[in-house]
């Protein structure tokens, strides 16, 4: 039974189920979600307007949202639905970009500032380019499939969605983007550095991941480092200058399959990874280094002894299917259930008892006081009323610049966008 | 004959022989390098521009503060009342007097800001705006050191071996000392990575670093062989990502430092001598200028460069590919190229230095006014709108530096002696053999077309 530490509230909250001018069945098209971050506030009725992007199949909406620009003090009742989504309900919509015959698993919005607004990765790990007024992508990296390649594996009716996981990952000055894919039949995975400054989509570089069969996630601490998160519960750190050889690694055996992974860009050092036990984890990148040269406790060659600040855990043992760093306050973080839960934490407490001098000393700590700190909102509602695994990667995100705001959208179609009311409990 | 192309009129000129507190025998025995600090310091009051120039020899580097009569350097000054400054206010004449923007230190003994123990110091990078460092030192061996206001000694070192037990001994022989002895380093326009060049001793190989500057600075990432070439004497970055570097085998290697071993392309120019000197425009990004030791000075695009390597149309053979230059220029009576240095202020001026210490500003403002896309009638290969070769030296070269010691006819050119100010219009410090330091402004004649 999931266990609620804190009465769950909205600041506000709206939904939208949307219409679409092609018919769809909506169910059973992937789909993922997005912030763009345009801001418009509006002083007359105190209102901010944003957009969400939102990809259903190939295709790749915008839609308008206003979000009221004062913190209310009083938390909204549960069963009042807010009003964002007025200017566009019972519109149908049509689509801003396609992704011809793809599938949509990814976008990262850029802004409008650059030439490029979003860049997209479809299921079987193409990259394409988009921007404004222009409905197909300007640049791609494409993927071979079909029958006669290694990628046939990917589109068999054997294990279809098992090898199709790829991801990628921005630099902080959106000028390298590193994607990793499965390799085929191979027992390998794969990491492709790709340009996005003076020639985006050139392929600079090819990386193998030997050993691994997925490398589900990948992500980017600064403009240089990032770490690759692959099948065989290892973290690979990364720097897109240095040659095929990982700089450091963080092997974590225990608590089940790692599933998800995410990099604060606040701090530059701390990220979080989740499991399919429910647990997750807060580590600090600099400890994790640190102690790969320490070999205070093993002079015999064992492995280096890598622990976390903090752990936390899903109650009810939901499975962490994406965890997200917030781009606005250093410690806030959202994992993502399995069952669709959305889980808002708080990871202040923890950091509060971390000395970040002594890297050497982590306070690992895993207490009921720590969970009730630091969990701070539980997000369930929508349309999740099966057992079914319900919870996907990049069905929720934080928007990159209002403070607090969450997204996501439900398996059903239903758009909703909510900022959590959070009382301290004193 | 050499024609003096402009008349040799300065704006400004100072120079000073710096003192010191320890004593120097032999000033002519150390090597010396200039550049400047980024840092300007206008008085409206006083009239006066400070700045502060960065000088070492051999192992000690010190902080030269010159300070500088404003009119020379604004014309145009508002005065309070946002009026141009009028009539009767001093207004710059160019004269042959030297100035006294050294006036202060003249006398004053000097001690070293920094000191690189047992280092020669062969270049210097001022860190515009790095909280870590303030200055990286490259030495004549190829090692470097991270120094920060305040501490005299590096707070990071990346040293290279040497000694009788290395492979660096033959660095240190007394058969070809200097020969192998050749380093350089290039920094990204963030300043976050660094790539530095050095022999590899007596293996036929050359060895490119890529080092860290944001996270840790000093950390190698890693380390690319340049196979079949004994010494890269240039690094140049054009962005953030790509470099070239330009080595004794008259290549010069494109790379990207997120790529793996291989070179993006390259350009190989093996006529017009030794090509010796190699930069690139950070302004531009595209554009880059190379010197010979002929007196060869050739201005490129590198977009054109590398369009060149994929253009089979005249080349189905397997030829090399047919990368032309944009414009070639020559310093007269075949004074050789030692150093190109771009303008961090203007993306159509460079200098070069010749190897009689001569330092040669060229503007290309002409050449690209002609070439404009907008001006272009006819189709765009034909030639008719390029400037006839003398006509082009004539209105590119702008201004010629002489003066100083420079008497006698060893070579006397020397790399990174010469300097731009980064953030003042044409600003030049030099330094002689003799440890003679100089800032100028040129007069050029065109400004009296004004």
């Amino acid at each position: 039974m999931t266990k609620l530490y804190k009465k769950s509230s909205y600041e506000y909250i709206s939904s939208l189920r949307p219409k679409f001018q092609a018919r769809v069945d909506v169910s059973s098209i992937r789909k993922s979600f997005a912030f763009s971050n345009k801001i418009v506030p509006n002083k007359d009725d105190n209102t901010l307007g944003t957009s969400i992007i939102y990809s259903q199949g190939s295709d790749i909406y915008e839609i308008d949202c206003t979000i009221p620009i004062e913190s209310k003090k009083e938390p909204k009742p549960e069963s009042e639905y807010g009003d964002a989504f007025t200017g566009v309900e019972g519109k149908p919509l049509a689509p801003k970009w396609v992704y011809q015959g793809e599938t949509v698993s990814k976008i990262s919005y850029l802004g409008s500032g650059y030439d490029t607004t979003v860049l997209v990765m479809s299921q079987n790990g193409s990259l394409g380019w988009f921007k404004d007024g222009i409905k197909v992508p300007f640049h791609i990296v494409q993927e071979m499939m079909g029958p006669a390649t290694s990628y046939s594996a990917i589109h068999s009716h054997v294990r279809p969605g098992d090898l199709a996981v790829s991801d990628f990952s921005l630099s902080f000055d959106n000028e390298t983007i590193v994607k990793s894919q499965s390799n085929g039949t191979e027992e390998e995975s794969i990491l492709k550095i790709v340009d996005n400054a003076g020639k985006p989509s050139e392929i600079l570089r090819t990386i193998r991941v030997p050993g691994t069969n997925i490398t589900h996630t990948v992500r980017f601490f600064d403009n240089h480092l990032f770490a690759s998160c692959s099948d065989d519960n290892v973290l690979r750190f990364w720097d897109v200058r240095t040659g095929d050889k990982p700089l450091f690694i963080l092997s974590d055996p225990q608590n089940g399959r790692l599933t998800a992974f995410d990099s604060s860009t606040v701090t530059n050092n701390l990220f979080v990874t989740g499991f399919s036990t429910g647990i997750v984890k807060l580590w600090d990148v600099r400890a994790v280094e640190t102690a790969t040269t320490d070999l205070t406790n093993r002079q015999n060659g064992e492995d280096p002894i890598q622990k976390e600040i903090a752990n936390f855990y899903h109650s009810g043992g939901d499975t962490v299917a994406d965890v997200q760093f917030s781009y606005t306050s250093p410690y806030d973080v959202v994992t993502v259930g399995g069952s669709g839960n959305i889980y808002h934490w708080d990871m202040e407490y923890a950091m509060s008892n971390y000395d970040e001098a002594d890297l050497g000393n982590l306070p690992q700590e895993a207490s009921e006081e720590l969970q009730a700190q630091t969990l701070k909102f539980l997000h369930t509602g929508g349309s999740r009323r099966t057992a079914q695994q319900k919870g996907f990667r990049n069905t929720v995100a934080y928007h990159p610049v209002v403070d607090g705001l969450v997204g996501n959208v439900d398996d059903d179609g239903l758009i909703s966008i909510y900022k959590p009311f959070t009382v301290n409990s004193e | 004959m050499v024609r003096k192309p402009a008349s040799s009129l300065y704006h400004h000129i100072s120079s000073v022989k710096p003192t010191f507190m320890t004593r120097v025998d032999d000033v002519l025995h150390f090597a010396k390098t200039i550049t400047f600090r980024s840092e300007i310091i206008p008085d409206k009051k006083k009239k006066t521009l400070t700045t502060s120039l960065l000088y070492s020899q051999g192992s000690d580097i010190y902080e030269l503060e010159c300070v500088l009569p404003l009119n020379s350097f604004y014309k145009d000054q508002p005065n309070g009342s946002g009026k141009i400054a009028d009539e009767n206010e001093e207004i710059s004449i160019p004269n042959r007097k030297y100035g006294e923007a050294f006036k202060d230190i003249e006398d004053k003994k000097l001690s070293p800001n920094w000191v690189y123990s047992g280092e020669t110091v062969s270049k210097i990078s001022y860190l515009d705006s790095s909280d870590d460092s303030t200055i990286i030192a490259m030495s004549k061996n190829g090692s470097l050191a991270w120094f920060r206001d305040g501490i005299k000694v590096p707070i990071h070192i990346v040293q290279e071996m040497m000694g009788p037990m290395t492979s660096y001994a033959a660095i240190h022989s007394h058969v070809r000392p200097d020969d192998l002895a050749v380093s350089d380093f290039g920094l990204n326009v963030n300043l976050d990575t660094l790539v530095k060049s050095q022999s590899n001793g007596t293996e036929e190989d050359s060895i490119l670093k890529i080092i860290d500057n944001s996270g840790k600075p000093g950390d190698i990432l890693r380390t690319i062989k340049v196979p079949d070439t004994t010494v890269t004497h240039t690094v140049r970055f054009f962005d953030n990502y790509l470099f070239g570097t330009c080595s004794d085998d008259n290549t010069i290697r494109f790379w990207d430092t997120r790529t793996s071993e291989k070179p993006l392309f390259v350009l190989t120019q093996p006529k017009n001598g030794r090509i010796t000197s190699f930069d690139t425009s950070q302004i531009t990004g595209e554009l880059f200028v190379t010197g010979t030791s002929t007196g060869v000075i050739k201005l490129w695009d590198v977009r054109a460069v590398e369009n060149a390597t994929t253009d089979l149309t005249y080349r189905q053979n397997g030829e090399d590919p047919i990368q032309n230059e944009l414009v070639s220029l020559y310093h007269s009576g075949g004074d050789s190229v030692v150093d190109v240095q771009f303008s961090e202020t203007s993306s159509s001026e460079f200098l070069t230095v010749g190897g009689t210490g001569n330092v040669y500003h060229w503007d290309m403002e002409y050449f690209f006014s002609r070439n404009d896309d907008d001006n272009e009638k006819g189709n765009a290969k034909d030639n008719s709108n390029v400037p006839a070769p003398e006509e082009l030296q004539g209105q590119c070269l702008k201004f010629f530096h002489t003066g100083g010691s420079r008497r006698s006819m060893a070579q006397f050119g020397k790399k990174n002696t010469v300097a731009w100010h980064p953030i003042v219009d044409n600003l030049i410090g030099t330094v002689d053999v003799d440890s003679l330091v100089s800032v100028y402004k040129p007069f050029t004649l065109s400004e009296f077309d004004l």
